[in-house]
């Protein structure tokens, strides 16, 4: 079975929102 | 030889949320790839193995949580493949039942649950520890976490790929598909 494409990129495209969002979260919190 | 109780049996909202937001399974624990970067190439199929595995996960999780006291611990892991079994046969056969299509979609992975890590890590580190209400808790936090981050992955591969979400088109004919 193939797998079908994309799946990796849009993974990492949620996790580096995520990441973004728990980073400009703790620089809130460190201000 | 039994396995030893914990001290807290408090079911508290964080149980239920561990596995939704601060242990997501997908996004957070990076478990479970194998099926989340196979099957979530529609939003509906991504639904459909959230599900599956959500419903094996708590009715797992209950079964070993009401037997961890009677398990011999040299051989827990071979009673826990056994029990999560027994479930994903049933959820295989319902699905083929239901829905031919899907059950064509969804393909090995159906099958596959039984060895995803999610289930035999909240089978090992959670309900062979606590009590069945507790475990049962936890694992429908884990199963809805895994849903969401299913979800997110199917519905934005469908959305880029197809223009569709759930199979309805959302940018009209001129859509060009990206696959």
């Amino acid at each position: 079975m193939v797998l079908p494409p994309g799946g990796f990129f849009v993974l990492g495209g949620w996790l580096l929102l995520f990441s973004l969002l728990r980073s400009r979260k703790e620089a809130r919190a460190e201000a | 030889m039994s396995l030893p109780k914990q001290a807290d049996d408090a079911i508290t909202f964080d149980t239920f949320m561990e596995g939704v937001w601060r242990q997501n399974p997908v996004f957070v624990m990076i478990l479970g790839m194998c099926p989340t970067l196979a099957v979530t190439v529609s939003a509906e199929n991504a639904l459909s193995m959230g599900l599956a595995t959500t419903f094996v996960l708590v009715s797992s999780c209950l079964l070993v949580s009401m037997v961890r006291n009677l398990v011999p611990k040299e051989v827990r892991i071979a009673t826990y493949i056994v029990i999560i079994a027994t479930f994903v046969t049933l959820v295989d056969y319902l699905i083929q039942a239901v829905s031919l299509k899907l059950y064509e979609a969804l393909g090995a992975f159906i099958q596959l649950i039984v060895v995803n890590c999610i289930i035999l890590g909240r089978a090992e580190a959670h309900a062979s520890k606590n009590p069945p209400l507790k475990s049962v808790v936890n694992a429908l936090g884990m199963g809805i976490g895994f849903c969401i981050g299913l979800f997110a992955l199917g519905a934005t591969r469908e959305i880029l790929g197809a223009g569709k979400l759930f199979g309805v088109s959302l940018f009209g004919e001129h859509f060009q598909p990206w696959v």
